[in-house]
């Protein structure tokens, strides 16, 4: 059974919502870095649908961690709130760079030649990939800190730049609401752009630039992650760049096997699931870079 | 191709499936807290 324009196997769209699901649920991570590039290396889907598609299937999930983390009392609501206005605008942002760059015509290179979209999207997704396994690779080699649970205020939290709050749920004093803000505009950027939820990139700024455990840092952040897969999602629809067929079978077929992916990580330590967590963001990069040189033709 | 009411669906059904989701995942974790009561429950809280 095929979903939709373009064909995409209805069971395959279930097996790679399931497969990206579990790696999620053994991260605790959306999986939306990983669902874009296997969108369009295994199915061939355009990027601007992949990017659409991807964050579609993102509602879903961030509405249940949302529900989740507000019951369970996790996270700092004020980082939410000052990260989302720019977050907003750097979705809308994003997502008319990405038409742009799909109307900008291809890069010659020698007697070969490349779209434009593929080179900076495909680029900037493998060099931000590759950024974040480095961080969790370097901070999965031991140290004695309770990563889970204890605060250690990290290089960002000590920028006294512009207006400052504190965040009590957090515990952390004083911290530069202009640094949150911007950070919320890179990250609703690089939601509208490259298809992510922002949780891959937003995990390691709260917890190695803010210093924030990992059980605060996974609750922060998500009212923000559904704001902008909300709108990233209207913006790319308007534009017919959202599959939802494929969108809503990835949701079902995730969200069972994320269960079993928390399973599993119940047996691994610490560091065994961060460097894990770096290998599996690698092999985005690789799916990712696979892509870029079969676009040179 | 699509509708000027696409847009609206394409948030209204994930979010659609989103609370049966969560629906589903509490009745679980209840069920799980009356048979195993002191078993921790798994990571499920870190989703995101």
């Amino acid at each position: 059974m095929i979903v939709g324009e373009p064909s995409v196997p209805i069971l395959g769209a279930a097996a790679l919502g399931a497969a990206v699901g579990y790696v999620a649920g053994m991260f605790g991570i959306g999986g939306g870095f990983l669902m874009t590039p296997l969108l369009v290396v295994i199915f061939g889907v355009p990027l601007p649908m992949a990017v659409g598609t991807g964050l579609c299937q993102m509602i879903g999930t961030a509405l249940v961690s949302n529900l989740r983390h507000r019951k369970l009392g996790q996270g700092e609501r004020r980082f939410d709130i000052l990260l989302l206005p720019g977050c907003l605008l750097g979705v809308e942002l994003g997502a008319r760079t990405l038409s742009f760059l799909s109307s900008a015509g291809s890069l010659r290179l020698g007697a070969h030649s490349i779209p434009w979209v593929a080179l900076i999207v495909e680029g900037s997704y493998a060099l931000l990939l590759l950024f974040v396994a480095w961080s969790y690779w370097r901070h999965g080699q031991g140290g004695k800190r309770d990563v889970l649970n204890e605060l250690r205020p990290g290089p960002l939290s000590r920028i006294r730049f512009g207006p400052t709050l504190d965040l009590p749920a957090v515990g952390l004093r004083s911290v530069s609401a202009l640094v949150i803000a911007n950070i919320g505009l890179v990250l609703g950027f690089a939601s509208g752009l490259l298809g992510i939820g922002g949780g891959v990139a937003l995990n390691p700024v709260l917890i190695y630039g803010y210093g924030l455990p990992i059980r605060q840092a996974v609750g922060t952040g998500i009212v923000v992650l559904f704001a902008s897969a909300v709108v990233g999602t209207f913006v790319h629809a308007a534009r017919g760049h959202v599959h939802l067929g494929v969108a809503s079978v990835m949701l079902v077929g995730g969200a069972v096997s994320a269960q079993f992916g928390a399973l599993a990580s119940r047996r691994m330590s610490g560091s065994t699931l961060g460097r894990m967590h770096a290998l599996v963001i690698l092999l985005a990069v690789a799916a990712v870079l696979w892509d870029l040189v079969s676009e040179l033709h | 191709m699509f509708g000027a009411w696409y847009p609206i669906e394409c948030v209204l059904v994930p979010c659609l499936i989103g609370t049966v989701m969560y629906l589903g995942f509490e009745l679980w974790e209840r069920r799980r807290r009356r048979k195993r009561p002191d078993n921790d429950l798994p990571v499920i809280d870190y989703l995101i």
